[in-house]
């Protein structure tokens, strides 16, 4: 008889499969909403890594928009390679993650989240006040990541899949490797861990710097798929939160549970956004504030608990 | 040379003085127990001596070397290992697993494969016999194994020397008496260790040597037995049913 582990691998290899398939089936609008859906599984697996060492950031629009301009910004100056901006906005986002991180480290959770929330606020506005380098509020064109028109979805839908199994991957091993053991002792009791040979600033920065790292990516990706950035949408403050309640609503603490939510989230807030045409909003918080509620787990604890049971 | 060496150890809050001028040494090995009434200062002198405060003055040495100024994780890789008064597990992982921290970040960092590592913490726990409830939760504990937890985890750093803050504190007499056998395997293994302690019948057993603080200033320093008739040590801790007691 197969164990778990192994029916487990089966499974999402057979998932991912159906999502490399998708393109053949769908529609370009919903092929445009499947590539949000994969831009949010990696931001919120991202800011669920943080969780791992009790930080709490309310500040990952600020990632995303450090990656979405160094991504533009290269391009047009130096017409580099897209793949390759990407992985610079990545590593500017990182750089970024790693100057936060060490003033802010020694605040509580609610804190940082206060100086994230406040830091993304700041690179918005530095953004708009430095039209010299950065074109300001008006926003920067870069041209399309695989020329325009519809055909152009696909490539895009494909590399960002790969990008968003790999940030799962990058998770996944992240949680079986010896970095888990100090990232969940240091969550636990920071003075414990301490003292058991944790040198809990360089976790914590190094869980920092891995969260903005593939967030970075994510947005030089939009930057390209969009064809246009602007400040108002690269720090957005909704991708912050729901940078956060992806992971909560899915399961935190958790590899499956920010995907989970990522997918039901982002669907559900179009299916809602079409439904009810005004107030959708009201909808989509009341459903929020009840799955939080009721299932404190989020929905991967839930069907683990229904696995159990079996 | 002497394993641990306080030099004139003082430690201000604000205007309070925690710790004044406190000169200890431990060997190799040697047990020594620290006794003191509430708010003399034992618990902040492990908080020195483990980098969680700063000391205002004074010079801690380990083997010779100078770690005054060293994080609690530098301190740990030196070999001091650490429990708290208040046991202070990591919830989300299994006995085993929080053994294992220990074990992956100590002393010998990571020594060996994940399987080494494991099997390395199972001994452990073994040792401080947890090995039956590797698997259970943290939170299923009982008090006795969540400090029988604590010192495995201590130990799973690799110390030479180990600050046990109120081990036996809650514990019933049979418990109190495994622990102290427990202790004395500890230090046959050649670890020294520094009781804070106030089940003092445990601690005048165990010891060989006792110091104690009061007010913050070390008022004796000597075999237990000594320090047991010392009038300073009965007027301001013991009392004199304890003298009576143990005539």
């Amino acid at each position: 008889m197969p164990n778990r582990a192994y029916s487990r691998t089966v499974g999402i290899v057979i998932f991912v499969m159906l999502l490399a398939l998708l393109p053949f089936f769908l529609s370009q609008y919903s092929m445009h909403m499947m590539i949000l859906v994969l831009i949010y599984v990696v931001i919120a697996t991202s800011w669920n890594i943080l969780v791992w060492t009790h930080q709490i950031s309310l500040g990952h629009a600020a990632f995303f928009g450090i990656g979405a301009y160094t991504g533009a910004l290269i391009y047009n100056a130096w017409g580099l390679p897209p793949y390759f901006d990407m992985l610079l906005g990545g590593i500017f986002a990182s750089l970024g993650a790693v100057i936060i991180g060490i003033i802010c480290l020694r605040m509580a959770p609610w804190a940082l989240a206060i100086a994230t929330l406040a830091f993304a606020e700041a690179m918005k506005i530095l953004v708009i006040m430095l039209p010299g380098l950065t074109e300001g509020a008006e926003g920067v064109g870069i041209p399309p990541l695989f020329g325009s028109g519809e055909a152009a979805r696909t490539p895009a839908y494909y590399l960002i899949l790969l990008i968003a199994c790999l940030c799962v991957l990058m998770a996944h091993a992240l949680q079986r490797s010896r970095f888990y053991f100090a990232f969940t002792a240091i969550h636990d009791d920071e003075e414990a861990a301490g003292m058991l040979g944790i040198n809990p600033v360089k976790y914590k920065v190094l869980a920092f710097t891995l969260s903005a790292f593939f967030v970075g990516i994510v947005g030089s990706f939009y930057a390209h798929y969009i064809a246009y950035i602007d400040p108002h949408a690269a720090f957005n403050i909704h991708i912050s939160v729901e940078a956060q309640i992806m992971p909560l609503i899915g399961g935190l603490y958790t590899v499956a549970g920010p995907v989970v939510g990522a997918f039901i989230l982002t669907l559900l807030g179009e299916y809602l956004r079409i439904s009810f045409k005004t107030g959708y909003l009201i909808v989509y918080g009341i459903i929020l504030v009840v799955v939080i509620f009721y299932l404190p787990q989020g929905l991967v604890g839930l069907a683990e608990k229904w696995f159990k049971r079996k | 040379m002497a394993l641990l060496e306080l030099q004139g150890v003082t430690k201000f809050f604000g205007g309070l003085a925690a710790l004044k001028e406190i000169d200890l040494k431990v060997s190799a090995g040697e047990i020594v127990g620290l006794l003191g009434p509430n708010g003399s200062g034992k618990t902040t002198l492990f908080n020195v001596i483990t980098g969680f405060y700063p000391l205002t003055c004074g010079t801690i040495l380990f083997k010779g070397e100078e770690i005054t100024a060293l994080k609690p994780y530098q301190i740990c890789h030196k070999g001091i290992g650490r429990t708290f008064q208040i046991t202070k597990q990591f919830a989300r992982l299994s006995v085993l697993e929080n053994v294992m921290v220990g074990t992956l970040y100590g002393k010998r960092k990571g020594a060996g494969d994940r399987n080494q590592v494991r099997k390395t913490s199972e001994d452990i726990l073994d040792r401080v016999g947890l090995g039956l409830k590797k698997k259970h939760r943290v939170a299923d504990l009982t008090l006795e194994d969540k400090k029988r937890l604590e010192l495995g985890k201590a130990l799973a750093t690799q110390p030479e020397l180990l600050l046990l803050d109120e081990v036996m504190a809650g514990l019933n007499p049979t418990e109190i008496k495994e622990l102290l056998e427990l202790l004395r395997r500890i230090r046959k293994e050649g670890i020294a260790l520094i009781v804070v302690e106030h089940v003092m019948h445990a601690v005048m057993k165990l010891a060989d040597r006792v110091c104690v603080l009061h007010h913050g200033e070390k008022i004796a320093d000597a075999p237990p037995s000594e320090v047991a008739r010392d009038r300073r040590v009965i007027e301001s801790y013991l009392g004199e049913e304890f003298l009576l007691a143990s005539d």
